[in-house]
């Protein structure tokens, strides 16, 4: 730039050219031009992972339950601005070996083993797997940072599904995140999180009837009684009585006798299992359950349906009222691990 | 051209006495020579000429400012002394009566007869007498008729004169003999007449003389009528010259491209329709003395314009190619032609680059009239002033920075072309607005000002040059100047190849492009 010396003006200098300005042309002394640049693109980083529960007291957690809401905050960096970025893809997914490797990582959603949560620019949020599946994003609890800055922490609220694989042994669910801008992407893991047992039971056939029984009666065998066992591990199918069974006329109290099949007066006596043999059944107690199956294992969304299960009822000889009776039958699946 | 064969005749005195009867025939053989020897071309005036002209004669009488005498010689004054020598030497110069004068009046044979004398020889002789109005110097042609008679008699002569007063000489505008019957004498004078027209008293003075003839009959002269037309050509006057702006107000300050009126009021007592050209000549004076020989002849785009108003063809500009000065010829106005005095309103506006006045330079406005016989009259206007002038024009319609990484600092851009044309010393000035705006998205940047921009900002500098020492920090409240070297261009102005510098912030810029105004301003440098 050049510079030309300048001399002092005096007041006198100053008021006469401020005078003479009366007559000054001042168009066209400025044009315009348009300028412009093209920002480069700068990769998105995925600053950190962490997994919390929700609700009050909410933490940081390396453990899940299938079906409990979960956050996964992934703290994403994009200096263009968040707004930059198309997407931000949670993977969390479950590692036999339990040793975190890149190759490892799925391709797609599965009810078991993974699930793929998205954040689409600007505020879609999604899952796969997406269809027949407990696994859930709960998008109204989800957030997305102010994407007019560059850093912030996107929260992936979630539930894992029912039969997300349970980690008893090494194996572990990893969480992977990586942030799209479209043109790169920045990615970023948390390793190494345990996924509790989960069992559940449904479908149990809501009645089933011994018919008339003499007293004295030995292993009469009752009707069918189906039901349903989902888990995300090996289970174990198990049964219980009421103490009591209740003559519905007379009211008339028969007790449970848990010994063996030689129930005393106004006794009975029931062995279960889960075929329609009585061989291999097990006693019924009242106080606690049996397993009257410990060979489960993980299954599908849809679970495993035992439509088999039986009882085989033993009558006392004696102090039993000629009426009908009624008592409560508890099956349950439990961990079996 | 036209051209006009005049005879001229010698003065001859045809007088010698008694030897006169012999004499006489050489004489007239010798005038003969001379006459043969004295035809001449004399190239007539130019045309058109407008000229006034005005009859003396002594229709309204005589005296006060016309007078007749009359007086008689004998023949040894005449011929021997050359009396009179002079209109001043007519002996007791006797009045011609209100009689005399009603008889010269008109041309009706009514006669003022002048006998002063009967005696052979002698001569009886008038003396016309006219103090004309014309201002000498613009008399262009004497006209003289006279009609009368002289003596009679062969030999014996009868000559009608005038008088010049340069020479003090009279000069024969005819002499004949035996003019014994009315005659009407006719001479044009067109050149030098202003020898013929006494200073200061605006004498003409007309002398006929008559020779008495032996026989004694016929012995007078006799004027019955005598006209002297007096044609004036003037010579035109600028009686004034002044710069109007088109409020219209009057003005000692202009402004380039702003239209004035230069009005210069003339004079001319041919009328103005004598007038052949006027011009106008604005011109710039570095030292601020009008002197006359400091007058441009020719037009310059940064120094001087010629307005020329010509009759009959209108109005002109030099210069008048290639130029930003202009001539308003649809608001130009001529006076009535046919006046003696108008303002000539000449419509201009001054250049882009007509020198700016600072210090002591000034403007002056020179205005010259000629006339159709190139009679010229001028005047002048002095001590104007021009304002600044400034305009910045083919700025590049835009300039980019490609692609820039987030956190670069120093992006030259590509170059930014602006011409600039000023009448002064000027500055090349910058700024840009105060937001980038990204053409996907829509982010704004802010225009960093400290030159480290944040998030979300940018910081601009700028030169005049590629080189980016000494670039300005660019701002976008106000103008920051990259140049104030510049210096008064040519009308195509000075082009210079202007740079910009980028810094970009580290965060906060969506991966787009930017787009932003740049503003380049030229500002006056004085």
């Amino acid at each position: 730039m050049r510079r030309r010396p300048r001399a002092a003006l005096s007041i006198g200098m100053v008021l006469l050219l401020i005078g003479s300005m009366s007559g000054i042309v001042l168009a066209a002394t400025e044009s315009t031009t348009t300028g412009s640049f093209t920002a480069s693109n700068v990769d998105p980083t995925v600053d950190s992972i962490e997994l919390w529960t929700t609700g009050g007291g909410a933490s940081s957690t390396t453990t899940m339950t299938p079906q409990v809401q979960y956050n996964v905050k992934v703290a994403v960096t994009d200096n263009n601005t968040l707004d930059d970025l198309t997407t931000v893809k949670v993977y969390i997914y479950y590692d036999a070996d339990g040793t975190y490797n890149t190759g490892d990582r799925p391709g797609a959603g599965n009810t078991q083993t993974c699930a793929i949560l998205t954040w689409t620019n600007p505020a879609t949020w999604e899952i796969d797997p997406n269809a027949s599946t407990t696994w859930a994003v709960v998008s109204g609890s989800c957030s997305a940072p102010s994407l007019s800055g560059s850093t912030g922490t996107f929260q992936f609220h979630f539930k894992p599904g029912k039969v997300a694989t349970e980690t008893p042994g090494a194996d572990e669910w990893h969480i992977y995140a990586v942030a799209d801008d479209g043109t790169a992407t920045g990615d970023n893991y948390l390793e190494n999180l345990e996924m509790n047992w989960y069992g559940e039971i449904t479908s149990v056939t809501a009645t089933s009837s011994f018919g008339t029984v003499a007293l004295g009666a030995s292993a009469v065998i009752s009707g069918t009684i189906s039901a349903t066992y989902i888990a995300n591990g090996a289970y174990d199918e198990q049964v219980k009585s009421s103490a009591t069974w209740t003559g519905q006329t007379t009211s008339t109290e028969l007790t449970l006798y848990t010994s063996g099949t030689s129930p005393g007066a106004a006794q009975f006596a029931l062995l279960a299992d889960d075929d329609g043999t009585v061989a291999g059944g097990v006693q019924v107690l009242s106080a606690s359950y049996v397993a009257i199956d410990d060979t489960g294992t993980q299954t599908g969304e849809s679970g495993n349906t035992v439509s088999n299960n039986h009882l085989w009822l033993w009558l006392g000889s004696s102090g039993i009222p000629a009426e009908e009776y009624r008592g409560t039958i508890y099956f349950k699946i439990a961990d079996g691990s | 051209m036209k051209v006009n064969v005049i005879l001229w005749f010698v003065n001859m005195a045809p007088s010698w006495g008694l030897l006169g009867g012999v004499g006489r025939a050489a004489w007239v053989v010798l005038a003969i020579i001379a006459l043969l020897a004295a035809v001449g071309v004399i190239p007539s005036s130019p045309e058109p000429v407008l000229a006034i002209t005005t009859d003396y004669t002594f229709a309204s009488g005589g005296g006060t400012n016309k007078w007749a005498y009359e007086e008689d010689w004998t023949d040894w004054q005449e011929w021997a002394e050359g009396r009179p020598t002079s209109p001043d030497d007519f002996g007791t110069r006797l009045p011609a009566t209100s009689g005399d004068y009603a008889n010269l009046a008109t041309s009706d044979n009514n006669r003022w007869q002048t006998q002063l004398t009967l005696l052979g020889w002698e001569w009886n002789s008038q003396l016309f007498l006219f103090n004309i109005n014309e201002d000498r110097s613009a008399v262009t042609q004497i006209y003289v008729q006279w009609e009368g008679h002289g003596s009679n008699g062969w030999s014996y002569y009868t000559r009608l004169q005038i008088y010049n007063y340069t020479t003090g000489s009279w000069v024969t505008i005819r002499n004949e003999d035996d003019v014994d019957s009315d005659v009407t004498w006719t001479y044009t004078i067109t050149s030098n007449c202003a020898n013929y027209i006494e200073a200061g008293t605006g004498e003409v003075a007309i002398l006929l003389m008559a020779e008495c003839s032996a026989l004694l009959w016929d012995v007078d002269c006799q004027t019955d009528y005598i006209r002297l037309q007096i044609t004036a050509q003037y010579s035109p006057t600028v009686n004034s010259v002044s710069l109007w702006d088109t409020t219209p107000a009057e003005v000692t300050t202009m402004t380039p491209q702003v239209e004035y009126n230069v009005k210069v009021n003339i004079t001319d007592n041919d009328t103005l329709n004598d007038l052949s050209t006027v011009k106008v000549t604005l011109y710039y004076d570095s030292d601020g003395n009008y002197s006359a020989g400091e007058v441009p002849t020719s037009g310059n785009t940064q120094t001087c314009a010629i307005l020329t108003w010509t009759n009959g063809s209108g109005w002109s500009i030099d210069p008048s190619a290639g130029t930003t000065w202009v001539l308003v010829s649809g608001s130009c106005v001529a006076p009535t032609l046919t006046d003696t005095t108008g303002t000539f309103e000449f419509h201009f506006k001054p250049g882009k680059v007509a020198t700016e006045t600072t210090g002591s330079a000034r403007w002056h406005i020179y205005a010259k009239a000629t006339d159709s016989t190139a009679r010229t009259g001028d005047n002048y206007r002095a001590g104007l002033n021009m304002n600044w002038y400034g305009e910045i024009t083919g700025v590049s319609a835009s300039v980019n920075f490609g692609t820039v990484a987030l956190g670069s600092t120093d992006v030259i851009s590509g170059t930014v072309s602006a011409t600039y044309i000023s009448n002064g010393a000027y500055d090349e000035q910058v700024k840009s607005s105060a937001t980038w705006v990204g053409q996907t998205s829509g982010a704004v940047l802010t225009l960093n000002t400290s030159g480290s921009p944040g998030a979300g900002e940018i910081a601009l500098k700028a030169d005049d040059d590629s080189t980016l020492e000494g670039a300005a920090q660019v701002l976008s409240a106000s103008y920051v100047t990259m140049d104030d070297t510049g210096t008064q261009t040519s009308e195509s102005g000075d082009t210079v190849p202007n740079h910009l510098w980028l810094a970009l912030g580290s965060s906060g810029i969506p991966a787009e492009e930017y787009q932003g105004t740049i503003y380049y301003r030229i500002a006056d440098g004085s």
